[in-house]
């Protein structure tokens, strides 16, 4: 019995970091072995429980209807939905920024904490879901909004019992996240919002405090836990270069996140050195990586900035503020 | 001696290599000459308490597992294997995932002992002082694991979500981008360690003869006891509590080094310990140098040299007892 317990004490916590790990860890090789996790705890798990609830679905079958992805059809839906339900973060703040308070039935526990989203005070007003294909059946949606990373096994349920489902891929820069927020503004019938925030967005990238001109050229360099730095094809390479920053592992074409030995990072020299906190409150060997006394010595003063997550985990217009940010962080570092 | 100048030059390998292009020598110069430069810094903060935490890991390792083999009078006693290094781990999980040690830094090394030494007393307990092979194996499967499902289930209760990918550190060892602060945390307790351990050698030179030839030698039996256990948790804890869990040292170095010292369990303690900081050394050098994209960790080398040396070890005690 106290087994039974701790066990599904175990699983609850693990689903839980998972969902946190799933939006913040984007890179190719990171989604590979945690939608292997996923597999194995979340999906396989799931995937059992409705062959016992469902009875007559073979496992096989539902496992073979996960392989497709399901970008939905983003401009298909009959009429405006009025109960949409939000499965992952990023969803969430779309959903919370642009919606009427009406149509949104139900976001994400994730979106409730101050610090991993912005939105978090906006999102207190909403009941909360884990992700879990029953929670959501309750809620009687007549739309689902899911991440890139939402267990598929919970989507193909969702659809199989004819819930719309739609899945939005992270935009990996500025400008996919004004089509996206566009996309899913027309989605919700508050199209006009839409174009409202998007101007928002352009007007305070365009009034950003400007660059000395010997400021361009600037190298930068993100350090992430575990030691990841960001690559080319990512939304915070994109947001580095808004805010007029030269990525140093862009220039050394290291693959989209890539894990950097401290010493590397010290040795490259960078003219800024960024440190994507995640959760920093929370003592972990990932996080204590960003406070090892040689980064403290090497990049003295004005050559470290510290984006919090929430800025810019999400390619939602709060990506704005991490641009104002890292342009202000590259003006105080070029004075250097 | 030789073991000696070994171990210098694998200290000088060990602060010589690395990921990053770092040019040791002209690092050296502007040491000496008092710059600060990115070069000085990965070498006094990165390289040297890299090569130094190697060294007394190692070193820890390879005297407990002496020690404890000596105590127990069994060939297979191993911090590793006897669960104390397992239950090590669990009390610096328990510490550093509370935030405790982020308040109190002394807090790591000593919740890391004082894992190791529940572990110690209870092997002590479960298999007696008249231990045959076998409890002390069962017994220690049994800390290992409950240690092991332990620390698997606070890693995963922890609130960081990065807390329960951790678990590979701290079952498998790594010393990568460790810190001085590492050093400064661990060497005083491991110092203190290898004092008790050290000053058990006399009494386990005479243990080595039988309880009754120990006794009427003057060894005080309890004492010898708390020396070892408490020598024990005090280096193994410490070292764990910095570096995770790497196994197989102490088994696999006093078995080598046995023969050079005439199997005198007292004479063969000092020795050991060289003999683990050489190993671990090595096997970390190792790990820097295979081409792996993400770092090898430490505990899977000493895992690779020393697993194949346990079944040979096995396959020759089963003929002894046969």
């Amino acid at each position: 019995m106290i087994a039974v317990v701790l066990a599904r004490l175990a699983l609850a916590a693990g689903n839980a970091k998972q969902d946190k790990l799933l939006k913040y860890l984007n890179d190719k090789t990171q989604r590979f072995i945690l939608a292997r996790l996923n597999f194995c705890f979340v999906r396989f798990g799931r995937v059992c429980l409705w062959a016992l609830v469902v009875g007559a679905v073979p496992a096989q079958q539902s496992l073979a209807q996960l392989a497709p992805s399901q970008d939905g059809p983003l401009n298909e839906m009959k009429q405006i939905p009025q109960r949409v339900v939000s499965l992952n973060l990023c969803t969430d703040e779309l959903l919370l920024a642009l919606a009427e308070p009406h149509q949104i039935q139900s976001v994400t526990w994730l979106v409730k904490d101050p610090s991993l989203s912005w939105m978090a005070s906006a999102a207190q007003a909403y009941p909360s879901n884990q992700g879990a294909a029953e929670e959501v059946l309750a809620f009687a949606p007549d739309l689902v909004l899911a991440g890139a990373f939402t267990a598929p096994a919970t989507l193909v349920m969702l659809e199989r019992l004819g819930i719309p489902v739609i899945k939005l891929n992270p935009p990996k820069t500025v400008a996919a996240i004004k089509l996206q927020v566009q996309q899913v503004a027309n989605l919700l019938g508050r199209a006009d919002y839409g174009r409202r925030l998007i101007r928002a967005m352009e007007h305070d990238i365009a009034n950003l405090p400007p660059l000395a001109t010997d400021a361009s050229g600037l190298r930068a360099l993100l350090y992430q836990p575990n030691g990841l730095t960001a690559g080319g094809d990512t939304l915070v390479a994109d947001i580095m270069r808004v805010a007029g920053l030269e990525n140093l592992a862009q220039l050394r074409n290291y693959p989209n996140f890539t894990q950097l030995p401290l010493e590397v990072l010290v040795l490259e020299r960078p003219d800024l050195l960024i440190l994507g906190e995640y959760m920093p409150q929370l003592p972990s060997l990932a996080q204590a990586l960003l406070t090892h006394p040689v980064l403290r010595q090497s990049f003295i003063g004005h050559k470290t900035i510290v984006v919090p997550s929430q800025s810019w985990s999400c390619g939602v217009p709060h990506a704005v503020e991490a641009i104002k940010i890292l342009r202000h962080a590259a003006i105080a570092a070029a004075k250097v | 001696m030789s073991l000696w100048l070994l171990m210098l030059v694998l200290l000088l390998v060990s602060v010589s290599i690395g990921r990053g292009p770092l040019d040791v020598l002209q690092a050296v110069r502007e040491l000496m000459a008092g710059e600060i430069t990115p070069g000085t810094l990965v070498f006094t903060e990165l390289r040297v308490p890299r090569a130094l935490l190697g060294m007394f890991v190692g070193a820890s390792l390879g005297l407990a597992g002496a020690a404890m083999q000596g105590l127990l009078r069994n060939p297979l006693a191993e911090p590793g294997i006897v669960g104390v290094s397992g239950c090590a781990a669990l009390g610096a999980v328990l510490v550093f995932y509370t935030g405790l040690s982020g308040v109190y830094a002394m807090a790591l090394p000593l919740g890391g002992i004082a894992g190791a030494l529940v572990a110690v007393v209870l092997l002590y307990l479960l298999s007696g002082a008249r231990a045959t092979l076998l409890t002390v194996i069962l017994a220690g499967i049994a800390i290992n694991a409950l240690a092991g499902a332990l620390t698997a289930l606070v890693l995963n209760l922890a609130p960081s979500p990065f807390a329960f990918l951790e678990i590979i550190f701290w079952q498998m060892g790594s010393l990568s981008d460790r810190s001085l602060q590492h050093v400064g945390l661990s060497l005083p307790l491991m110092l203190v360690g290898w004092g008790l351990l050290l000053g058990a050698a006399r009494g386990l030179e005479a243990l080595s003869l039988g309880e009754e030839t120990a006794v009427s030698l003057g060894v005080n039996l309890g004492r010898l006891r708390l020396y070892v256990i408490m020598g024990s948790a005090l280096a193994v804890g410490s070292a764990v509590a910095v570096s995770g869990v790497i196994g197989f040292v102490g088994l696999v170095v006093p078995h080598l080094l046995r023969p050079w010292v005439d199997y005198l369990p007292g004479k063969l303690l000092p020795i050991s310990a060289l003999g683990g900081a050489i190993l671990v050394l090595a096997a970390d050098i190792l790990v820097r140098l295979m081409p792996t994209q993400n770092e090898l960790k430490l505990g899977v080398v000493t895992a690779l040299i020393g697993a194949p040396f346990f079944l040979w070890l096995v396959y020759r005690l089963r003929r002894e007892m046969i």
